[in-house]
């Protein structure tokens, strides 16, 4: 029963004022909309590399067979190229000199021009295309000068050389138009899963660590507030034990953040089509796990603080840390492998691994188990530090 | 005056001695700094060290030449592969997630390369790979002249391809999106190399046969990797706009300060509403101080406790190897955001009630707008219309002025964004007058 008046009391003050729903449910929706967006262009087009079609504006100043063989490739290595009179400044851009063809139909190199657009971290993507397309081109250049050169003591005049080269160099590259080999991709597990993971399904993953942290994180606040104004000791003078007080506490903020788990899980697959709903079982496991190791890494932190002040720039402080840095905020597939080794002595880390194989494998509970296990051996440590220095709450 | 220096000044020491201040203003921006520096510090943002596995079911020099080109140094490590021959407990691993993708090369990709050798080592057991040219001549007329005709049936037909199948981990996108790029563009100039040296080689037999000159020689081709990419007669001259390219370590310095700056100016407001609550400024209302002096004191500081954050900053993650652009550029810049984003911290006091509605709106407001300018990943990621929507608020702003500065724009180049900045902040500052006057008269 007190228990229960402990739990009724938290969220009574959770939702005392509407600018709590902002942060319990509004922000954390927009901000899946915001990083999803932002994710997209990295994420969506996986597993449809076919699909990715950057556009590069070119500037084909050459008419030749040669010039046009380029573009061509260009498109070929999956870029958009637009032809143009004038490159600006802020596209991808490639020139294509007037000597380009006649220069290597002489047997002499030709320079393209690329110039990249500015602030995009795409240019390596659109720098690997034109390498490619250049290797294409110039492959066939550099194997029709080979060949010129093994026949060269058969075809004395020049003429019959330059004959030889261009017939070469047309006939390669119509034949390379015939791929060796195509390349089928086929994703793991994914039978429940149509796609691999989305910029939406990665933002609705991470956001959710990083909100609901925030909202569990925020039990250290509670408590050290509490103590400054002294209505822990005035609790402890009525017939209730300190256990059951912090344990209140704890379990009234672990609710919460399971409530605004579920919003989130709900909102995202009504408003973003995000997969959550395979694997019920696995999703609650992981998110209780989550939930009760981060509600207890706020129960520590409230021992170590001294102000209402210091918890609340300490909760932001390291949500926001620990989410960046466990993954939330982009896909830890892109850091170092150094990296990913430290990010793991994080719970994020190990919440966003499971989340991410819920969504994007159906995962069932036997295959975030290990997962799990981690998050409730972080609660245990962190309950067992807080109850330790406990006594700080009560002075 | 001189009142509202020493109110702006005691405000901003004041805020210097709070050290949980100071862990929102300076460390927290400092450590995500880092933190993003960590992770992708060189300015890439691919994968590197990729656990690949691969089953080779051709075991020919095109399967091995394929193989050696994915652990090629020119790649700077992307991939971490190993060769194993179990397809089924390698698709496991991969079911695990303890491999991003499996790679399987079937039988018959030699066939598909090149049908000639495939036909010659099937009729007549030679391997022309391994073959010198000259014992290849040496060869009886009856041989030749079947070898001649296995070159034209190679030459006639056309296989279709044969299918390589990725089979990667759901969990590792961008690792299989990366190892199929890589593999097709390897595959590509595979192909180029051998039908050219097919059509050479035929042109070449044409020829001999035409000039009745018999005995022509005849190399196997072979698949020249990046190792030879430098004897490429095309050459890519790259032009990398104001010479700086983009770099994930700078943008996130530059976009975590002004996103923490918004938590400054935010709380400096709120100050201003607990002040009132906690009846010090009504008593500094009370003493022979104009109302107007006391509030350019009080935002004054506001306006001290941004420079010096943004500042410091600027300073310690330029220790730390960020570029920011050139100096004069980027005080102009930050001089600029510290005003317009106290514009922002002004609204909000003016029209929040208490010191709490301040507090929880400014946070929703630093976010909303980090958010939708992007201050955790590139704006340019960003849908067109979300970048021009989040231009009103100062992140945006700031976010767009030093990009510009990073990529080389000098001070001058920046008037047109600046003059931006001034129209916003203008904006803030009269909307907050209006709601001063509302409050405090």
């Amino acid at each position: 029963m007190k228990l229960w008046a402990l739990i009724r009391n938290e969220f009574l003050r959770e939702f005392s004022s509407g600018v709590s729903i902002v942060y319990f449910l509004v922000l954390p929706l927009l901000f899946i909309v915001a990083v999803g967006a932002g994710l997209s262009p990295m994420m969506d087009s996986s597993g449809r590399p076919d699909e990715i079609h950057r556009p590069i504006e070119v500037l084909r100043q050459d008419d030749g067979a040669l010039a046009r063989a380029f573009v061509d490739a260009l498109r070929e290595v999956n870029l958009q190229p637009r032809e143009v009179l004038t490159l600006t400044e802020e596209e991808f851009g490639l020139m294509i000199p007037a000597d380009f063809s006649a220069r290597l139909l002489a047997g002499q190199p030709a320079t393209v021009t690329l110039h990249e657009a500015p602030m995009d971290s795409a240019a390596p993507v659109v720098e690997e295309a034109v390498n490619a397309a250049r290797g294409r081109v110039g492959g066939a250049v550099l194997t029709a000068q080979l060949g010129v050169a093994q026949v060269a003591a058969m075809l004395p005049a020049q003429t019959q050389k330059t004959a030889f080269f261009a017939s070469v160099l047309t006939e390669t590259l119509a034949a390379a138009a015939h791929p060796l080999a195509v390349i089928q991709v086929h994703w793991a597990k994914a039978a429940t899963s149509a796609n691999p993971i989305s910029g939406a399904g990665q933002a609705a993953a991470g956001q959710m660590v990083t909100w609901v942290q925030i909202t569990l994180l925020g039990i250290a606040e509670v408590l050290v507030d509490e103590r400054a104004r002294g209505t822990l000791r005035r609790m402890l003078i009525t017939p209730t034990r300190w256990v059951t007080l912090l344990g209140g506490k704890l379990l009234a903020h672990l609710l919460l953040g399971l409530t605004q788990i579920a919003l989130l899980i709900v909102g995202g697959e009504l408003l973003f089509h995000v997969g959550w709903g395979q694997s019920s079982a696995a999703t609650a496991l992981v998110s209780v796990a989550f939930a009760l190791a981060t509600v207890s890494l706020g129960v520590w932190l409230a021992t170590l603080v001294k102000t209402r002040k210091q918890a609340s720039s300490i909760t932001m402080g390291l949500s926001l840390t620990m989410a960046a840095l466990g993954g939330a905020w982009w896909p830890l597939e892109i850091t170092p492998p150094a990296y990913r080794n430290i990010a793991h002595l994080l719970p994020t880390t190990w919440a966003m691994q499971a989340y991410d194989k819920i969504l994007t494998q159906g995962a069932a509970v036997s295959d975030v188990w290990l997962e799990s296990l981690v998050l409730l051996g972080f609660a245990a440590v962190f309950v067992a530090l807080g109850l330790r220095a406990s006594g700080k709450l009560r002075a | 005056m001189r009142k509202a220096w020493i109110l702006a000044w005691y405000g901003l020491m004041k805020t210097f001695r709070d050290k949980s201040a100071l862990l929102i203003m300076l460390v927290t921006p400092f450590v995500l700094t880092l933190i993003i520096g960590a992770a992708f510090g060189s300015g890439s943002t691919g994968p590197t060290e990729v656990p690949l596995l691969i089953v080779d079911h051709d075991q020919s020099v095109w399967s091995h030449a394929l193989i050696r080109h994915l652990n090629d140094s020119a790649l700077n490590g992307i991939f971490a592969s190993t060769v194993v021959t179990d397809e089924a407990a390698a698709r496991r691993q991969v079911d695990q997630n303890q491999a991003a993708a499996l790679l399987i090369i079937p039988a018959g990709l030699e066939a598909r390369v090149f049908p000639f050798a495939a036909l010659v080592r099937q009729q007549l057991g030679l391997d022309l790979y391994t073959m010198p040219p000259a014992e290849l001549q040496q060869l009886p007329p009856a041989q030749q002249e079947l070898i001649g005709q296995l070159f034209r049936q190679a030459q006639d037909s056309t296989p279709p391809p044969v299918s390589l199948e990725i089979y990667g981990s759901p969990l590792s996108p961008i690792s299989v999106t990366t190892l199929k790029g890589i593999t097709q563009g390897a595959l590509e100039q595979m192909n180029m190399q051998l039908q050219g040296t097919m059509i050479v080689t035929g042109k070449l037999i044409e020829l001999q046969s035409a000039q009745g000159t018999p005995g022509g020689s005849f190399n196997a081709p072979s698949f020249t990797d990046e190792a030879d990419a430098s004897d490429l007669p095309i050459h890519v001259q790259i032009i990398v706009p104001a010479g700086q390219a983009f770099n994930w370590f700078d943008y996130s310095a530059a976009s975590m300060a002004v996103f923490f700056l918004m938590f400054t100016v935010t709380s400096g407001g709120r100050a201003l509403l607990s002040e009132r609550e906690g009846g010090t400024l009504p008593r500094l209302l009370v003493s022979p101080t104009p109302p107007l002096t006391i509030l350019v004191g009080k935002m004054g500081s506001i306006v001290l406790i941004g420079l010096s954050q943004m500042l410091i900053l600027w300073g310690a993650t330029s220790l730390i190897g960020a570029h920011w652009g050139a100096a004069g550029g980027v005080l102009l810049a930050i001089i600029a955001l510290v005003l317009c984003a106290t514009g922002v911290g002004a609204l909000i006091t003016a029209w929040s009630r208490t010191a709490r509605q301040a507090g929880a709106l400014g946070t929703a407001v630093a976010l909303i707008g980090a958010g939708f300018s992007g201050s955790f990943f590139p704006r340019f990621f960003l849908p067109t219309w979300v970048q021009t929507l989040s231009l009103i608020t100062p992140n945006a702003w700031g976010i767009e002025l030093f990009s510009r500065l990073q990529s080389g724009a000098a001070a001058g180049e920046l008037l047109p964004w600046l003059a931006g900045v001034l129209a916003v902040t203008v904006v803030y500052y009269a909307i907050a007058l209006l709601g001063f006057r509302r409050q405090f008269d």
